[in-house]
């Protein structure tokens, strides 16, 4: 119950987003979160951490498990990139500024339980996510 | 008035009274006179301080009671006597015994008293507490054993020390460094300054990230950890860093990342399983390269095999994102210009889930569960049907 689990790791090359998702994934599972969340934390991570990489070159992925009336698990992902121009535009299916799907931050969303994302253009971004682990 | 003082202080000054004032206003050293035997002739305050004794106790009294008696067994005492008459004086250091039993780091000066035809009439003690002093050049064998380097830097950035490991690391002695800006010794000057000011800042920095040059050049990777040390009155003067060479380290997590970049590429094999039937199974993660080798080794074998279908297997994919979705789907299509199709087979319910989520339409690709529900699809496309042996057929 009183698991806690906390961690950092720089996003800078390809490789990172392998290693992002395997430090998510052992955290996910020491929460004591099932399969299928697993399985959806580990995505979400693998998206932001891959437009981290993509779009802003480097940033961080921070993570910590909450303990609070709610238990979960919220991953922060923070870069100093370009930002994006209009986040709205961007939750919505379709949109890429890359040659991407544009399916990434409308699918994180519907991923997870909770989801912000804070913008500046020319500042980079920081997105928070999190999910809670149902009893 | 003047005039009268002075005189009268002169010939206080001339005096042996003046001389024994002197002796006695000298705190900090004991100055005693030993005979030839080396006994106790004269004590002074400083002595007392020192030494614990009284005068009127320790007159007459042999000079080895300062000392333990395993250096008296040793003969230290008569062996110091006997080199400072040799010599002409003799310095040293080394425990000494206080009256109550207790000890400290001394410091002496021994030199034989002559008289006026040379003879020898005994000797002059000076002795110092060395204990801080001693203490002071631990602390500094200490940090000068240490295989880290370590450096001081005052506020305005300037070195204030370094012990041997800097110096070596940097290719520049002490003396070199001491008054130089700590920054230019970094590949990263600008970042090496942001480091100190941080620690100014906020008191620490752990595990910050510098290169240090080598005066010939060489680059040191290392993670300096800081704090901020104070005076007496608490007032910050300055930073101390230490720094821990990485370069093994990098050089070992360099290895583990070419390692696993090794397996990550390891070929994917694409097997014929039937004729006209090819399977893949894909292992660990899908980034564009690896995609961009499978795909070229997936058309190629399709063509080489004339086959109209292919069996692309994700059950040992971990995770799907939407760019490794991406990947599969332009394999997909890129096989389907080739005129053959794809099933897509190990298609675990998690990784189902999560692919209605993220909004991945699939709704064109035949999939399923399994690679063996996947073949027989195949044979169904190749119009191939799976017959039990009849009972007949047995033995022929």
């Amino acid at each position: 119950m009183n698991t806690l689990c906390q961690g950092e790791m720089p996003i800078d090359t390809e490789n990172d987003i392998v290693m992002a998702r395997k430090s998510v994934r052992e955290a996910a599972v020491t929460l004591g979160f099932g399969v299928t969340d697993v399985t959806r934390i580990v995505t979400a991570a693998s998206e932001l951490t891959r437009n981290i990489y993509v779009y802003a070159g480097s940033g961080i992925m921070r993570w910590h498990s909450i303990n609070d009336s709610n238990v979960g698990l919220e991953l922060v992902f923070e870069d100093k990139g370009p930002g994006i121009i209009d986040v709205k535009l961007a939750m919505e299916p379709g949109y890429s500024t890359g040659k991407g799907l544009g399916m990434g931050l409308p699918g994180t969303k519907r991923l997870m339980d909770e989801m912000d994302v804070l913008s500046e253009i020319g500042k980079g971004t920081t997105i928070r996510i999190r999910k809670w682990l149902r009893q | 008035m003047t005039t009268q003082n002075y005189d009268k202080s002169r010939s206080i000054l001339g005096s042996d009274e003046s001389f024994r004032l002197l002796v006695d206003s000298v705190a900090d050293y004991a100055i005693i006179m030993l005979d030839t035997k080396g006994q106790v002739a004269s004590w002074n305050a400083g002595a007392e301080k020192n030494l614990g004794y009284r005068q009127n106790e320790i007159i007459g009294r042999h000079f080895s009671c300062f000392y333990s008696s395993e250096s008296v067994n040793e003969g230290l005492p008569e062996k110091t006597l006997k080199l400072a008459t040799e010599n002409g004086r003799y310095e040293y250091e080394g425990w000494r015994k206080r009256q109550d039993g207790s000890r400290f780091w001394a410091n002496t000066l021994l030199s034989p008293m002559l008289d006026s035809q040379g003879t020898l009439i005994g000797f002059a003690e000076i002795t110092r507490d060395f204990s801080e002093r001693k203490n002071a050049d631990y602390a500094r064998s200490l940090i000068e054993a240490s295989l880290d380097p370590l450096v001081t830097i005052a506020p305005d950035g300037k070195i204030t020390d370094v012990n041997a490991a800097t110096e070596s690391i940097t290719g520049r002695s002490r003396i070199e460094l001491i008054g130089t800006d700590f920054c230019d010794y970094f590949t990263d000057p600008e970042k090496a300054r942001n480091g100190y000011q941080q620690v100014f800042r906020e008191s620490m920095v752990r595990d910050y990230p510098l290169e240090l040059r080598h005066a010939n050049g060489r680059v040191t990777s290392v993670l300096y950890n800081a704090s901020v040390y104070k005076d007496e009155d608490g007032a910050v003067v300055g930073v101390f860093a230490a720094a821990r060479d990485i370069t093994e380290r990098k050089l070992s997590e360099e290895r583990i990342k070419q390692q696993s970049r090794e397996i990550l590429e390891l070929s994917t094999p694409v097997m014929q399983v039937w004729q006209g039937v090819v399977a893949v199974p894909l292992i660990g993660c899908l980034d564009s390269q690896r995609t961009q080798q499978f795909m070229e080794r997936l058309l190629d074998r399709i063509v080489e095999t004339n086959s109209p279908v292919a069996l692309v297997d994700i059950m040992g994919v971990p995770t799907i994102d939407t760019q490794t979705a991406q990947h599969l789907i332009e394999t997909i299509t890129a096989v389907r210009l080739l005129g053959a199709q794809v099933v897509l087979t190990g298609v675990r319910p998690a990784i189902a889930q999560t692919l209605v989520h993220l909004g991945i339409d699939l709704s064109g690709i035949t999939t399923r569960s399994s690679m063996a529900a996947g073949l027989l699809v195949a044979l169904d496309l190749l119009k191939l049907q799976v017959v039990k042996k009849s009972e007949n057929h047995r033995g022929d």
